[in-house]
């Protein structure tokens, strides 16, 4: 199958029609939704993803068929799942089934594989999605890591759309008010996508890659989703880049030392420092980091971590004022990603780690 | 170099080492050569259950102990062939610790004959396999086994109000 005829047959199943000859009929009308997820297959190429699709398939009771270039169907009793792996590390995965199969075999099956994580986008790598922006949602909570948070300087907890006209707008004018500012973390974006002579679609994407498309045009959605993994690739290749410490031998025997150490200054002071350091090495999602945090000078702790998503130590050092993040010379740039983007929804919308902007 | 002060003194006049005392807030500096291979055993005992977790978590299932050394160790790029010898002799000696005592059944320690290779960690148990339900108390009785073994007592979460997510995601609430 060449991927334009499976992008046709999406958009039949957005118009609510469904091809019953394809695939047994379990490519049901409906929106499609689809998921950016960054991979870490056995081998760089279509070898390596597909030992590690028919895996990952046969934990979840489907069989992986290869139908294309790079491109793949999970196929179950009922439903069948698509996982696009042109580029073998950002995989994406596009299903017509409901959303709660949907998230039952990302949360039970695949997720939990350390090689492979979804993609986390931060405020800014959502403001990004093209298109006419029909609304936005902010959703923020500092129970996780401030339960005990007065609510004096960071909100405790909201949750808002905005629809209408210029829906950013509005956003950002909340965010400009002091007490609003830490807590006007963006969780998701809607655009509508129009082209002449092509059709229509409306595209939604949350922070944590994940997108729903409905309309008449999935082409147009496509490019829209192969521009944002284009876009996210460069942001964890660039955080790769800078973050990762490593060692060399220099010619004279001695000792050179790569890579710079990720400094997250926090836009206001950890109210309860104790309380943070607890809740941040639970092991639990979002972060899922292991530690056994110590500390190491008044008020500065350290804490040798393991990234659970993916079996990757390490080391963070924490003060109620800023944050440091040191990678080892393998440590996935996601690992970073995912931080940042889950402080921005616990902590403070404002938390960046200092990169050049996206292109 | 404190988490407050930073000084440097010389002796005599060195050439471009001009000798000053600052005090400063950055605290202290940051630990990107956390243990050297002089270390205390007790500094290199910080930097082992996260190894033995990390191989946990990847699911790997043997891992040397050299290859734990070189992970843990930035300058194992420049250490002789002996010193390296005798620094995975240390490693192994805590691996073997651990193995008997605080982190028993987790991985068993392996002796070998092989140069250089004084051993390897052969992981026995991983949560990463277990039910994703029973996952997460799995991981925590991780960190409580390596809290055992670095005399430390593991910081008490302080329970939050559970967002409609969270219910949601255990199964608390249907869709919102």
């Amino acid at each position: 199958m060449e991927r334009q005829d499976l992008f046709d047959a999406f958009s039949s199943a957005m118009r609510g029609m469904a091809d019953e000859a394809l695939l047994g009929g379990r490519l049901h009308p409906g929106r499609v939704k689809s998921r950016l997820l960054e991979a870490h297959p056995p081998e760089v190429s279509g070898d390596g993803v597909e030992h590690m699709l028919v895996r990952l398939a046969a934990d979840a009771d489907l069989d992986a068929e290869r139908i294309g270039d790079n491109l793949w169907a999970l196929v179950g009793a009922k439903d069948v799942f698509f996982v696009d792996a042109l580029n073998p590390r950002f995989w994406l995965l596009h299903s017509t089934a409901t959303a709660d199969k949907l998230r039952r075999l990302l949360t039970r099956h695949l997720l939990t594989s350390a090689r492979l994580d979804q993609a986390w986008f931060s405020g800014e790598h959502l403001q990004q999605l093209e298109g006419e922006r029909r609304w936005v949602r902010s959703s923020f909570s500092s129970d996780t890591l401030q339960p005990n948070e007065s609510g004096a300087v960071v909100p405790r907890r909201w949750r808002i759309q905005v629809e209408g006209e210029s829906p950013n707008d509005l956003l950002a004018l909340v965010s400009r008010e002091e007490r609003y500012r830490a807590g006007a973390a963006l969780t998701a974006v809607s655009s509508r996508l129009s082209e002449p002579g092509m059709g229509s679609a409306e595209v939604a994407a949350d922070y944590q890659g994940g997108f729903v498309s409905s309309g008449t045009d999935f082409h147009l959605v496509a490019g829209v989703l192969w521009r944002s993994l284009d876009r996210y690739e460069s942001y964890i290749r660039a955080l790769e880049d800078r973050y990762r410490l490593g060692v060399d031998m220099t010619e004279a025997g001695g000792m050179s030392i790569d890579g710079d150490v990720a400094l997250i200054e926090f836009p206001h002071d950890v109210e309860d420092l104790p309380a943070l350091i607890a809740n941040l090495f639970t092991c639990r999602e979002p972060f899922r980091l292991w530690a056994v945090p110590r500390e190491v000078s008044p008020g500065q702790w350290e804490a040798n971590a393991v990234d659970l998503h993916v079996g990757h130590a390490i080391t963070l050092e924490i003060t109620s004022q800023w944050l440091r993040v040191l990678l080892g010379p393998h440590t996935c740039g996601n690992t970073l990603a995912r931080l940042v983007a889950n402080l921005q929804h616990r902590f403070d919308a404002r938390v960046a780690v200092p990169l050049p902007s996206p292109a | 170099m404190g988490s407050q002060r930073v000084r440097l003194t010389t002796e005599g006049n060195v050439p471009g080492l001009t000798p000053f005392d600052e005090s400063h807030q950055a605290g202290l500096p940051p630990a990107r050569i956390p243990v050297d291979h002089q270390s205390s055993d007790e500094d290199l005992m910080e930097l082992l259950p996260p190894q033995i977790v990390a191989a946990q978590s990847a699911e790997e299932d043997i891992v040397s102990v050299e290859t734990i050394a070189e992970r843990i160790l930035p300058e194992w790029v420049v250490l002789a062939h002996g010193t390296r010898g005798a620094f995975v002799a240390r490693l192994a000696d805590l691996l073997r610790g651990l193995s008997a005592r605080e982190m028993r059944g987790q991985f068993r320690y392996e002796s070998l004959r092989q140069p250089h290779t004084r051993g390897r960690i052969v992981i026995e148990a991983t949560p990463a396999s277990r039910d994703p339900r029973g996952r997460t108390q799995a991981w925590q009785a991780q960190q409580r086994r390596a809290a055992s073994a670095l005399k430390r007592r593991q910081a008490q979460e302080a329970a939050g109000q559970l967002s409609l997510d969270e219910l949601a995601e255990q199964g608390g609430l249907a869709e919102e």
